[in-house]
């Protein structure tokens, strides 16, 4: 017996060898050895640890089940009662990369034990899990596999050992997007200059402030049609119906409302108002379409020029979080797109 | 430009800095320095202070770096200082008609400061009025200031002055009183601490400083740093650095300064504002970065001065700021800048777009920042842009801190934010502790990612 | 397409199709003009925006009204 860490390992159909996309609806199945990369996997570990057994299962199967096939594996994975779970490494891949991230989430819930997975920065799963699961960044593909192994087997025994992690850059892992403050060893002002003396030097630096990344969205092909643009209209400036009837909040908002714009042509300071804190709503309020242009836009429609959806969809951006807003941007791209609409015209304030 | 300043020739900008350590004061008979003891006469020293009719009444006290004690209501903080080669000169335009400084000899007493507290008077503005510090426990360690003596003098207002004034309009008399109440309270702080450094007469000094940008060869092959200093609510020389005009109004175009003028009293801080970044008239004394420029001038790099400068109140305007500030610096002969902002929205789209353009040009920077976000998730920039690639974080100031209760409170009873009982325990955000996320790089304080 | 007077924010964040508005608190009006000229400065930015999207674009791109409109 191999050190006090046991290691649970799961890992996808692929990878376990059972076969390719055509294999990838089978449910959770395990063995009780170390598996494919599991192999190079137990090596790394060495002394410190043993892989007493590895789960594996379709990505299709995860990709419908969701976390309900994640909370399944975690029991599964719970029989073998390890102190570790490790989670792929699944590189560049979507699927694979949700499931894993899925499953040490689950682990992490259902059984109160570390897990770590691996894969490369622009999974979707990287975004998405970060706060809750520790992700090691890896390379785009699997010849990648022998430096992320390397990076797993010592975190792994890290976490297994109950041993608290260094900071996201030291230790090796993505950050969970989280800051919070420290004593550095030194004043500001000397890192400051320590930081510019190293700039001009040519050497390496690293910012204590890293800039935030955006997804990076590819622009959508130029709409060519023929016939009037289906436009649906969206403000993020806080229009609403007078009164507000459905007491969307003045910021922090956590959601968006819809108006029918039928029999509408253009936004009154009767019909409709801006309740949004983040800047000065005069303007807006003495003329809504100033903020989202329905006067224009009908106008424009009565020529044939463009088609305007039945509806207004609107939010208040002031002081929103990023996870709530992209929840809301979606939620509407989803509504827009089962409309048919061809485009978007977005008011932003 | 005015070569003298780095030649050494007539009227150069070298400062002879002498300090005189303390180590330990007390109110005693007489106003003496001895083997390292402050005593203190509080009658002639109160006797000054009364000389402004603002006043009722000054109480001392001192506390002392591990005490448990809290002070409150802080409006400035200043370094006992006084310029020997010039006498009179000292805090031109506010003490005293201008004059240059930043040159010649001036004493300071080190390990000491002297801290103005006061009870908000009715009329004054409360918001970024409350400052605190903590000597001991868990809050001491976020203040640069906890580890000095400080030498605390609580104004109470005259109110029989406020009663005489006459005013058709009630809100006006109280406005005007308390705007002039808390001017009085910043110009007896430098009184006192004129007063006390000229004890030092005829020491001698603990340690002797040439703080000089002296010009030779050498410098030529060291990259020219420009330090860009952004500044709210600060005197230059006795007029109010920014304008007090409403929103709308464009903000000033950015000047140069020696950095010795920043070290040596021409810049004091004139209004209150986030106690985590406010711009106390001691860490302008004793400026983080400038007297880190100084100490590697001529060795790594060749300090060309600094540029002070302000915020713009729209988009054009901080267009315009922004632009000159990056054009006085490139002037200066700048190959890399040092920028530090007071954070917060506004500010830092002046800070964000002033990199820009610095950077366009070729001009490398590093920025001084402190955080503000409230939520975990959020990565706190209002505003940034690519260029900004160098970024040393001075700390998240709406990170709370407990703070334990504490045995003497001075300055008042109750927190301004939220009239919590000032001498129990407290859940503060740091913004509410005195040069906590100082934007000088004067704590030790950073934000990292988790 | 997003109308926002912050265009250099919005292309820093990677929208892709952006048009500058006239201001944060009015991006498609401007209260310093008639009525009527205003609707014929909204119209001028709405038809700006619009044939903006029959354009292809890689990277985030801020196509600049007219001279006039802003």
């Amino acid at each position: 017996m191999r050190g006090e860490i046991r290691v649970v390992h799961y890992i996808n159909q692929y990878f376990a060898g059972a076969g390719g996309e055509d294999r990838a609806n089978i449910g959770p199945q395990s063995g009780e050895s170390p598996i494919g990369p599991g192999v190079g996997l137990q090596r790394a570990l060495g002394e410190a640890a043993q892989i007493v057994a590895t789960v594996f299962c379709g990505d299709n199967y995860m990709a419908e089940k969701g976390d309900v096939a994640a909370v399944e594996i975690a029991h599964l994975i719970g029989e073998y009662s390890p102190q570790v779970v490790v989670a792929g490494p699944s590189f560049g891949s979507g699927r694979y990369g949700l499931a894993c991230a899925q499953v040490c989430y689950a682990v992490q819930r259902e059984l109160k034990i570390p897990a770590l997975a691996a894969m490369h920065e622009e999974s979707p799963a990287v975004d998405l899990f970060r706060r809750r699961v520790v992700i090691i960044p890896t390379g785009r593909t699997a010849a990648g596999m022998a430096a992320a192994l390397g990076a797993v087997a010592r975190i792994a025994v890290k976490l297994g050992r109950g041993e608290a992690l260094g900071t996201p850059d030291l230790e090796g892992y993505f950050s969970r997007g989280e800051r919070s403050n420290e004593f550095s060893e030194t004043q500001g002002a000397v890192r400051a200059v320590d930081m510019l003396a190293n700039r001009f030097q040519g050497k390496a630096f690293q910012t204590e402030w890293p800039l935030p990344t955006y997804d990076a969205v590819k622009a959508p092909p130029a709409v060519t049609t023929r016939r009037p643009i289906r436009l649906g209209l969206v403000t993020e400036g806080g229009v609403v119906a007078k009164g507000n009837p459905d007491r969307l909040p003045s910021g922090w908002a956590n959601k968006w409302v819809r108006y029918s714009l039928t029999g509408i042509e253009d936004l009154t300071a009767t019909d409709f108002e801006t309740i949004d804190g983040g800047f000065d709503t005069r303007a807006g309020n003495d003329e809504p379409d100033r903020l989202i242009p329905v006067d224009a836009l009908r106008e424009l429609e009565k020529e044939g020029k463009v088609q305007l959806h039945g509806e207004l969809y609107s939010t208040v951006g002031n002081m929103g979080s990023i996870s709530n807003m992209r929840r809301i941007g979606a939620e509407m791209a989803y509504e827009l797109r089962r409309a048919g609409v061809d485009a978007v015209l977005v008011g932003a304030t | 430009m005015n070569d003298s300043w780095k030649h050494g020739g007539e009227g150069s900008s070298h400062l002879e800095l002498l300090t005189y350590e303390v180590k330990d004061a007390a109110m005693d008979h007489q106003t003496a320095l001895q083997a390292g003891t402050l005593t203190i006469n509080a009658v002639e020293l109160r006797s000054l202070l009364l000389e402004d009719s603002y006043f009722d009444d000054v109480v001392f006290d001192v506390v002392r770096p591990g005490e448990d004690a809290r002070l409150v209501h802080i409006i400035d903080v200043v370094e006992p200082r006084t310029r020997v080669s010039e006498p009179g000169s000292d805090f031109p335009g506010l003490l005293g008609a201008f004059r240059t400084v930043g040159r010649g000899t001036t004493h300071r007493l080190g390990g000491i400061c002297i801290t103005e507290v006061s009870e908000p008077v009715p009329g004054a503005a409360t918001l970024w009025r409350e400052a605190m510090l903590d000597m001991s426990g868990a809050g001491a360690q976020y203040s640069p200031l906890s580890r000095l003596i400080n030498l605390v003098v609580e104004f109470r207002p005259n109110l029989e002055r406020l009663r005489q004034t006459e005013s058709a309009d009630k809100t006006d008399t109280l406005a005007a009183f308390a705007a002039g109440y808390d001017k009085a309270i910043r110009l007896a702080g430098l009184k006192a601490a004129v007063y006390l450094a000229s004890i030092t007469a005829g020491l001698r000094p603990d340690r002797r400083e040439t703080l000089r940008l002296a010009e030779n060869d050498s410098l030529r092959a060291l990259p020219g740093v420009v330090y860009l200093l952004q500044l709210q609510a600060t005197y230059l020389y006795g007029e109010i650095l920014p304008p007090t005009g409403s929103v709308g109004e464009p903000g000033p175009l950015p000047t140069i300064i020696h950095p010795n003028e920043v070290l040596d009293g021409a810049l004091v801080n004139a209004f209150t504002t986030m106690a985590c970044t406010r711009e106390a008239t001691y860490l302008m004394q004793n400026h983080a970065v400038i007297r880190e420029l100084h100490r590697r001038h001529g060795e790594s790099l060749d300090f060309r001065g600094v540029v002070l400068y302000t915020y713009g109140e729209n988009n054009s305007s901080k267009e315009r700021v922004a632009g000159h500030t990056a054009n006085l610096a490139d002037l200066l002969g700048a190959n890399g800048a040092i920028l530090s902002s007071l954070g917060g929205g506004h500010a830092t789209i002046d800070l964000m777009l002033t990199c820009e353009k610095l950077e366009r040009r070729g001009i490398a920077t590093t920025l001084l920042l402190p955080e503000m976000a409230t939520d975990p998730e959020d990565s706190g920039f209002v505003h940034f842009v690519r260029e900004a690639q160098a970024i040393v974080s001075t700390g998240n100031y709406e990170q709370r801190v407990q703070l334990e209760p504490t045995g003497k409170v001075i300055g008042g009873m109750q927190l301004i934010d939220g009239h919590q009982n000032a001498s129990g325990s407290l859940d503060v955000p740091l913004r509410l502790i005195i040069g906590s996320t100082n934007q000088w790089g004067a704590s030790q304080l950073r934000g990292r990612a988790r | 397409m997003l109308v926002t007077a912050l265009s250099p924010l919005a292309k820093t964040v990677g929208a892709n199709r952006i048009v500058r508005g006239k201001a944060v608190s009015h991006p498609f009006g401007d209260p310093t003009l008639s009525p009527i000229d205003e609707r014929r400065f909204r119209r001028r930015l709405v038809e700006k925006a619009l044939s903006a999207l029959a354009i292809d674009v890689d990277t985030p791109t801020v196509f600049e009204a007219d001279p006039e409109t802003t």
